[in-house]
């Protein structure tokens, strides 16, 4: 058993000594790749103004500055229905955001919003949304220690809406958890007498079935659910 | 069902037509084996000098040659076998049972079989018969001979990637492989991770690889069968043989039952790499204020016994069961002046094979042969962790104690009964048909977790999918006609079907193989056939982990079609080389793939995770065995395209397949110096897998910053899939053997070495990213790096014969 023991032991040092075997670094050429702007923008009808970050991609293998991501002097326009409504500005504290004041109304559903970026070192860039109607949800059921998983205890959302049958629609579903902000109170003595609420503390809460291939991670951890992933059906 | 009817009624009735015709005929039939240890040979010829008729033996060594009545030179031959002549007058049907000396290697080279069939002879193409000898002659890694190792060095095979021993047949999916043991499907047939598979090359007899042009017999998956069958035990004396290597140590012993009548075969593999690393284990274990033990083995045991109960009636049991066990238990005390703490953890990963085959040969005629199979095959994969804790206050406090375990459970569980006939109504007809029936039970995968306190809290809940039941059958007619002396075919129907509930599949695919001679010995063969698959394979096509999940075809879920189409040559040059070139092209429907962002591991329906589409592939194979003699082995190069498409990945856009090989080339040698020194090499070259790898980097939100605040997740973005190559895969290995004749046994000590030349062959990729400050500024390098897995790796094993 010894012998063994030692061809083990031999295996294992040889094994060691030649570590530097296990990696190494390829040489190849950049991969081809199109140079492009980036633009990134929230539309919401609860905003009065829009904020966009306009930024450019660079080859997988290039080196990249901290500050080679943003462009500065670009071009945006915002049009609706096909019409210029406005030219986003630069923010002052920050070149790489521009922005623009809306009016109250600006987002209606049924109209088409159509970002443009422009940059004379880039091909311009369009980015194309009609605003969905606003979805009714009928109701809200949120149901603790619904699931068990690994002995750890999972609560669960049920949402509640009507789909549109003849639309391919996707949906955005966020779940926030409100919490009171609670501020302590003292009696002139220093005793402490109680709370008092001051505001509210808001949460996204990462929903944690989102490993399904039917629901994508959204932004605020939000999930992004096809309609046709959802098993529809009346109540 | 009208019409397939007819059509089966048509295939049956064709012979028996032509038997009628034909003039008074009888005939010879009996069994072909090895002189010394019974073995039956398969595929030995039979062969008539006189009318220039033959045949050949099947499965179980059994022929039937009807000739006309007309005195007989009958020439019984088989490749690396002193051929047997014997001369009669045929005047009434004859029993021969024929025992062919085997012909040492070197006694080979001056005797050699004047006939056996011939590569350019077969109808069927696109199969490839590689004899166990050869097998145990290839070099492997850490000396381990390895079945399925050896299968991916043929041409139209590639490997899944460095060690592994999954096969991926011309352009085909891992789950699309019928591997047979004893007629038995196994379904996972790696052993740690694909290192190494589950045959024990000891314990086999003959290996067969049919990777198109698919007889109707074969059904159930779309890219090849792997026909492996085991040894049946040497029938008139006892032997025995065995090895100690680096990782495992083997015994075989063979023997007689009943002399003439009845033998058994028994063969265990164990590795001990556990046993050997305890101290170390242990060492390390005390050091860190740990106890227990930690370890990894995987063990083989094949067995089987036959029986003679007449002439005519022969009973084989065969029984597999191999597992992998990885095991872990942990305790460590956290013990101080008040306090006292027990910290216990196990842990467990086990998977494993188990088949039986009970086979039954009856001769009712002399030109029908049929064979009669029960078959139970499990594959099944549990996964335990749990722990415990017990703690308490000194002196005299209570003890308090809780007690955690999951467990997970997933396989696959099939029971199915076979009945196929050989039947022989001329010289140039052998007809095969028959039916089976599989129960399948599906295990998709279960959890199991416990929870218990001593302050009461007790959860105990499963978490999965039910077993599900299915039932798959088919049936069969095929016909090898040989139409004069240059055109022969052999074509047939399989008709399948499988039912889950109430949800019934059937599917009739055609058959053909057909092969025209021309003069000089050439022949030219073409092949169409179609398959269908009822069930899926959920796996990592990365490694072979044990979680690889099988599931049926559902009502969602369809089953996965194919057809291809085959065309080449073939022809024997000079001294027994074979010699074939085949292109083909395949198309197939249905190809499961998980949906972007699913994998094996999550909780969802299994159903919601896959998306099915499309795959082909095409190519051409060149091909150039010797399979006996002073020097054999194999030349392959194969130029192959494989792809997929999708509807729901890639944008609906084909794409390369991850194993689409332009170029896959490779040499097995071996040469025998004398009687007591043998060399062997092999060297395989491959283009790189496909792979997926982003071209350019771009800001994106993260899904947990409001994007109104800035962008800061550098994305990556991978215009296409699978759009990067590795670099080329190439190795050599090799071995030498010295053999030695001690007083009562022969010894054999092997030296060789796997990755030779220590090539860096690439195991993944990855981008390692860096941030370098330079006057002031962030800067960001990217570089892509490449993991190898084997440098050289020398081994030495030491064998044993008796």
């Amino acid at each position: 058993m010894r012998i063994y023991q030692y061809i083990l032991a031999g295996t294992i040092l040889f094994a060691t000594s030649c570590n530097d075997f296990f990696d190494q670094t390829i040489s190849i050429d950049q991969p081809e790749y199109e140079k492009q702007l980036v633009i990134h923008s929230y539309l919401s009808n609860r905003d009065s103004s829009i904020e966009i970050t306009l930024s450019r991609n660079h080859g997988i293998l290039e080196p990249i500055r901290e500050n080679d991501w943003y462009i500065e002097n670009g071009t945006i326009e915002l049009y609706k229905n096909g019409e210029l409504s406005h030219t986003l500005n630069p923010l002052p504290q920050s070149a790489s955001f521009y922005t623009a004041q809306l009016t109250p109304d600006f987002f209606e559903a049924g109209s088409e919003y159509t970002l443009r970026a422009s940059h004379a070192d880039f091909p311009t860039m369009e980015a194309k949304q009609v605003f969905p109607a606003p979805v009714i949800l009928d109701s809200v059921r949120l149901r603790e220690d619904a699931r068990l998983i690994n002995g750890e205890s999972y609560a669960s959302a049920d949402v509640y809406f009507h789909d549109n049958p003849d639309e391919r629609n996707f949906y955005q579903i966020q779940l926030e958890e409100i919490t009171p902000l609670l501020n302590p109170i003292y009696d002139p003595n220093g005793n402490f007498i109680g709370f008092d609420t001051i505001g509210e503390n808001r949460y996204f809460i990462y929903p944690d079935d989102s490993e399904d291939p039917n629901a994508n991670l959204g932004m605020l951890r939000s999930i992004i659910v096809s309609d046709e992933a959802i098993q529809w059906g009346s109540l | 069902m009208i019409l397939i009817r007819k059509l089966l009624f048509f295939f049956l009735l064709i012979p028996f037509l032509l038997s009628a015709q034909a003039p008074q005929r009888f005939t010879i039939s009996g069994y072909i084996s090895d002189a010394e240890s019974g073995e039956r040979l398969i595929g030995a010829t039979v062969f008539d000098k006189n009318s220039a008729q033959g045949t050949i033996s099947n499965t179980f060594g059994y022929f039937s040659l009807s000739l006309p009545s007309d005195s007989v030179h009958l020439l019984v031959s088989y490749v690396g076998y002193t051929a047997s002549e014997q001369s009669f007058y045929l005047n009434a049907d004859q029993a021969l049972s024929v025992k062919l000396d085997p012909a040492g290697i070197l006694k080979e080279v001056e005797i050699v079989a004047e006939r056996y069939e011939r590569i350019e002879e077969r109808a069927q193409m696109s199969r490839i018969d590689v004899p166990i000898e050869q097998i145990k002659q290839v070099p492997a890694l850490l000396g381990e001979v390895d079945v399925l190792k050896a299968l991916q060095l043929l041409p139209g095979v590639s490997s899944g990637g460095e060690g592994q021993s999954g096969l991926y047949v011309r352009g085909g999916g891992p789950d699309q492989n019928l591997i047979l043991l004893d007629g038995v499907p196994v379904y996972n047939a790696s052993h740690l991770f694909g290192f190494f598979s589950v045959f024990n090359a000891d314990a086999i007899k003959d290996v067969s690889l049919t990777k198109g042009g698919f007889p109707a017999r074969y059904g159930g998956r779309l890219s090849s069968v792997i026909e492996i069958n085991m040894k049946e035990g040497n029938e008139n004396e006892f032997h025995g043989e065995g090895s100690i290597g680096i990782v495992a140590s083997k015994l075989t012993l063979e023997g007689p039952i009943q002399k003439g009548k009845s033998s058994f075969i028994v063969s265990g593999r164990r590795t001990y790499i556990d046993l050997l690393a305890q101290p170390l284990i242990q060492a390390s274990l005390k050091s860190e204020g740990s106890e227990g033990k930690i370890g990894y083995y995987f063990y083989d045991l094949n067995a089987k016994v036959n029986h003679r109960f007449s002439d005519k009636d022969r009973v084989y049991l065969s029984f597999y069961t191999g597992k992998d066990k990885f095991y872990l238990n942990l305790t460590e005390n956290y013990d101080s002046r008040d306090y006292e703490d027990r910290f216990n953890v196990r842990s467990g990963l086990g998977w494993g094979n188990v088949t039986t085959a009970l086979r039954w040969n009856h001769i009712f005629k002399p030109k029908l042969f049929a064979n009669a199979t029960l078959t139970y095959s499990r594959y099944n994969f549990n996964t335990e962790a749990g722990g415990g804790e017990r703690s308490r206050m000194l002196p005299d406090g209570e003890w308090e104690e809780s007690e955690f375990r999951l467990n997970y459970f997933s396989g696959i569980d099939d029971v199915a009964a076979k009945l196929d006939f050989d039947y022989m109504p001329l010289p140039n007809h052998l007809v095969k048909f028959g039916a089976n029936g599989i129960v399948h039970t599906f295990h998709p995968g279960q959890f199991d977790t416990k929870i218990v306190e001593t302050d009461g809290l007790n959860i105990e809940t499963s978490i999965g999918q039910p077993d599900v039941h299915a039932t798959e059958f088919a049936t069969y007619v095929e016909d090898d006609w040989k139409i004069g002396s240059r055109l022969r075919v052999n074509y047939g129907l399989h008709l399948s079907g499988f039912v889950l509930k109430d949800d019934p599949y059937l599917s009739l695919q055609p058959r053909l193989n057909a092969r025209y001679l021309f003069d000089g010995g050439w022949a030219l063969k073409g092949a169409f056939s179609t398959m269908r698959q009822y069930i899926h394979l959920l796996t990592n096509e990365s490694i072979g982990l044990p979680t690889d999940l099988w599931l049926p075809t559902t009502k969602q879920v369809k089953p996965q079609d194919s057809w291809q189409v085959a065309l080449g040559v073939a022809k024997t040059l000079g001294d027994g080389y074979e010699f074939s070139v085949e292109g083909y092209y395949k198309e197939m429907d249905n190809v499961i793939a998980f949906k972007e962002g699913a994998s094996l591991f999550q909780f969802s329906d299994w159903q919601s995770r896959i998306t099915q589409g499309h795959g082909n592939g095409y190519g051409a194979e060149f091909f150039i065995q010797k399979k006996r003699g002073r020097l054999n082995g194999w030349i392959g190069y194969t130029l192959s395209w494989a792809n997929r498409q999708f509807d729901e990945l890639n944008l609906g856009r084909e794409y390369p397949y991850k194993y689409d090989r332009r170029h896959d080339f490779e040499v097995v040698a071996s040469y025998k110096i004398n009687d007591r020194i043998k060399l062997s090499g092999t060297w395989v070259f491959a283009t790189g897998n496909a792979v997926t790898f982003g071209t350019s980097k771009y800001l994106a939100p993260s899904p947990y910053h409001d994007p109104r605040y800035g962008v800061d997740w550098v994305t990556t973005h991978t215009p296409v899939r699978n759009n990067f190559r590795y670099q080329s895969y190439h190795r050599m290995d090799f071995g030498i053997d010295f053999v030695k004749q001690k007083k009562r046994f022969e010894r054999t000590w092997s030296f060789g070495a796997y990755n030779a030349y220590n090539r860096k062959n690439p195991f993944f990729l990855y981008l390692e990213t860096r941030s370098e400050y330079v006057d002031g500024e962030n800067i960001e390098y990217s570089e892509l790096k490449q993991a190898s897995l084997f440098p050289v790796i020398p081994y030495v094993t030491y064998s044993f014969k008796f």
